[in-house]
């Protein structure tokens, strides 16, 4: 089966095919490929052997045994590579599928990259696909409104100003009734570090802000929030295939703690906006590294537990399972210090199968989730292997230290059933460590 | 530079005061310095909850619920944002307003005259105060907030119509502007951003995109013809020209009213400065290699982070920060890096008359003040930002060592 007899409704999908010409198609890709691709894709293309050797490492096609179609060979045959064959010659029609498969058939989650024999870096090219169908408007709707309001707001979730500066407040009122003197210090300059996190968080996961506020608290941590524009690590920007806003956002992001003359930003658990600050934002704008040193949540707790700046008073003893986020396990290698981080802190880890760098992804990751309820059907038709692999290792709790992951999970937990609770790093923390009495 | 009346320029460093808690207070926040050294203010929270303000050893009568943005104006008007029964007030010296928001935040004072303008949100709308005095009009959303260098006038990117859920079709009819003074422009774009006055305070540039992947600069609303693959914030000469550092074929330049006036040439441009007929930008000449470049020509020196440019008085001088990712900084000068290295700096500042430059530095968790490369305070628990005295002759800073608050005064010819 292919794209054509799954073709889903999406309504900007749907506006942007009425209104594009082939014409302009094939000069938007033909302009894309000459002048923005360069060797790197020619390499690909020309190297990639058609062997289908990374099909075992998607789980779209392992959740979808018997159709090639999910195959990531078949998703770059029926994309990229016909984009180039064709010599940019695409039918709106057509493009429709791409977008399709490169928005939502794929998490540009890397994990295939592990099984080509030769390396193919395939979130790349479809990273590519995206970027033409962005030039020519063919984002699915609520991915493209998120990137809309990073644009216009420099976070996710259109939150203004005042919002942001008052969820900070509010945080930090509830939690004094617990911490006494506790701060959510604001644009303090000079301390160790700026505390960044995704818009979701003031939005509607603010208890995440509290147990972080309550961490930094009790390990006598040096911090900051910032109270501008560019506190939202997240960057669905860079999903979109739009990187003149990743970059945008990211300037801001960097400028921020540049400004505050913090020595590093500390990041909440969040996988995506790892990516876009340690490898593809701050490189865009012609960094070759992080110009501020960026530290993951799993990173920052490890060293705090390591250093005894948190006690933990005990352990939690119900079985708990990881799953490694892409980004920073298989992006980063994050994944010995994660589980440092869960043996200081659970009694009982009971590993899934496959995991660390060849675990599957959670299939809301690479923008995916963010494509909306038109979507949902994909993701969780789209790994029935995850939730085997979940249902396999026979316990109730999921740590997932990443945001997207979360969303993913949820929905493929409930959709299966599967009774599991998912929890981040900071949940178990803060329930685990000695707090006022 | 300090804008009050009476500045004491004799040199010596003199005790001010001692920075521990007074009596009563529960916790103190961060140490806030005048612009003359002779107070220090910082919010402080009674034992039975209220938000006051200390400055030296006296407090502020008022019992806020929650104090912020505690600044100094550079006429030394102590600025702050208060909590009152849930609503907000721009409070100066103690003395609270009866005017109430919904929010306020992020107070911002004028260059010159030392006016105060302070964003506010009331009833879900947005806009900008002046002296306490706010816009007419008020948007569904602003951003970018700024107040000239007179502070006769202020500006925000405003949105100028309703945008509804995922609501793509009217994001895409363009519904963001500038507007001044609460006045919106006529014209409207995809998004704007980082607008900027010119010296005679009659224009307005900001960065604008166009569609979703053309920039531009509009001035007073009207937009370059030309569009780019990107562009960053702009600035004005002294003839009136507009700049900014725009992207093209894959290499980033500066454009002049529209037009190349340095060759996209490099891996990143941005942070420009017109300044006595010379312009002045952080580049990078390849790809992970940052430095400044004055007309177009790259110093030789190249670091993986340069910030914090600063260009003197007749546009002759140039300073910016270098540093090996927040890390080993250094002090840029004129094409050369200053001997010290430093675990963080400052932004630096040149005196009025450009021979001089100074900065505030930390290397193991000491703080010191550099002036034209030589330490001259060093070993301090707490340092702040520099200022020079109108005729250059003087360099006046704020410190903390041990609990006490110091005030220090240093001739620049020494």
């Amino acid at each position: 089966m292919g794209i054509e007899e799954r073709r889903i409704e999406d309504a900007n999908l749907e506006r942007a095919c009425k209104s594009l010409t082939p014409e302009r198609i094939t000069k938007v890709i033909l302009d894309v490929l000459k002048g923005e691709a360069g060797a790197k894709l020619k390499v690909y293309a020309e190297t990639c052997m058609r062997c289908g050797a990374c099909a075992q490492g998607c789980h779209y096609s392992l959740s979808h045994p018997g159709d090639p179609s999910y195959t990531p060979v078949a998703k770059l045959d029926k994309t990229i590579f016909k984009m180039i064959r064709d010599k940019g010659r695409i039918s709106p029609e057509q493009l429709y599928g791409m977008a399709q498969i490169a928005f939502t058939e794929c998490n540009m989650c890397r994990r295939c990259s592990h099984f080509c024999p030769v390396g193919i870096d395939v979130a790349y090219l479809i990273s590519m696909v995206r970027r033409i169908c962005s030039k020519l408007g063919m984002a699915p709707t609520f991915i493209q409104d998120t990137a809309n309001s990073h644009s216009a707001t420099f976070n996710q979730m259109w939150v203004n100003e005042d919002e942001w500066q008052d969820s900070l407040i509010w945080q930090e009122e509830e939690a004094r009734e617990e911490f006494p003197g506790l701060r959510i210090p604001l644009d303090v300059e000079g301390v160790d570090f700026m505390y960044s996190v995704i818009a979701p968080e003031p939005k509607f996961r603010t208890q995440l802000i509290y147990q972080a506020a309550a961490i930094f608290h009790s390990a006598g941590c040096s911090w900051t929030m910032p109270s501008q524009p560019g506190w939202d690590n997240s960057d669905m920007c860079m999903f979109v295939g739009d990187y003149e806003m990743m970059g945008r956002i990211k300037r801001a992001h960097f400028d921020l703690a540049r400004k505050l003359r913090v020595r590093r930003i500390v990041m909440g658990e969040c996988g995506h906006a790892f990516r876009s600050v340690y490898d593809q934002g701050n490189r865009w704008l012609g960094w070759r590294n992080s110009p501020v040193p960026i530290v993951h949540a799993i990173e920052f707790f490890w060293e705090l537990l390591n250093e005894g700046k948190i006690r933990i008073t005990h352990k939690f003893e119900e079985p708990v399972t990881i799953h490694d986020p892409c980004n920073t396990v298989r992006g980063r290698g994050l994944g010995d210090k994660l589980r440092e981080v869960v043996h200081a802190l659970c009694s009982n880890v009971v590993e899934m199968t496959p995991n660390r760098e060849y675990n599957f992804c959670c299939a809301a990751g690479g923008g995916v989730i963010n494509c909306g309820p038109p979507f949902k059907s994909v993701r969780m038709e789209g790994n029935k292997c995850k939730a085997d692999q979940l249902r396999a290792t026979g316990v109730h709790h999921l740590i997932a230290p990443c945001h997207n992951c979360h969303g993913g999970l949820e929905d493929i937990i409930k959709h299966n059933k599967l009774k599991m609770e998912t929890l981040f790093l900071g949940d178990l923390i803060y329930k685990l460590m000695e707090k006022p009495e | 530079m300090s804008q009050q009346k009476e500045c004491d320029w004799t040199p010596g460093a003199r005790p001010v005061g001692t920075i521990t808690p007074l009596e009563g207070c529960a916790w103190q926040e961060e140490i806030v310095p005048s612009p003359d050294g002779e107070s220090f203010a910082a919010v402080v929270v009674r034992e039975d909850g209220t938000s006051t303000v200390r400055v030296n050893d006296r407090m502020w009568e008022i019992e806020a619920e929650k104090l912020s943005f505690v600044k100094y104006a550079p006429d030394g008007r102590l600025s702050a944002v208060a909590r009152l029964d849930g609503e907000w007030a721009a409070v100066t010296d103690d003395d609270v307003p009866e005017e109430r928001y919904a929010y306020l935040w992020g107070t911002l004072f004028s260059k010159h005259n030392s006016r105060i303008a302070i964003p506010f949100q009331q009833d879900m709308e947005y806009g900008m105060l002046l002296e306490n005095k706010p816009w007419e009009t008020l948007y569904g959303s602003a951003t970018n907030f700024m107040i000239s260098d007179s502070g006769m006038y202020t500006c925000a990117v405003v949105r100028t119509a309703q945008l509804g859920q995922a609501d793509l079709e009217s994001f895409n009819k363009g519904i963001y502007t500038v507007a001044v003074d609460g006045e919106a422009w006529e014209q409207t774009f995809l998004n704007a951003w980082s607008p900027c006055f010119d010296a005679e305070e009659h224009r307005v540039a900001c960065t604008v995109r166009v569609t979703p992947f053309e920039y531009s600069i509009a001035v007073n609303g009207q937009r370059w013809s030309e569009t780019f693959a990107c562009a960053w914030e702009p600035c004005f000469d002294e003839t009136g020209a507009c700049l900014a550092p725009v992207r093209k074929s894959g290499g980033w330049g500066l454009a002049r009213n529209g037009s190349m006036l340095w060759k996209p040439s490099f891996a990143e441009c941005w942070t420009p400065v017109a300044q006595g007929g010379s312009v002045w930008a952080v580049v990078a000449p390849t790809f992970g290699a940052f430095t400044v470049a004055c007309n177009g020509t790259p110093w030789r020196c190249t670091f993986p982070v340069v910030t914090d440019l600063a260009v003197s008085a007749d546009g002759k001088r140039a300073a910016a920060l270098a540093s090996y990712d927040n890390t080993r900084f250094r002090i840029l000068v004129d094409g050369k890096a200053w001997d010290g290295e430093y675990d963080m700096a400052w932004p630096v500042f040149f005196s009025p008359d450009g021979r001089h430059i100074a900065a505030h530095v930390r290397k193991g968790g000491r703080e010191a003040i550099v002036l034209d490369g030589k330490l001259v305070a060093q070993d301090l628990d707490q340092a702040w930002n520099p200022v020079f005295s109108p005729d250059s002759a003087a360099l006046l800073f704020c410190s903390v060592k041990g609990d006490t608050f110091f005030r220090h005064v240093v001739k620049t010819e020494n």
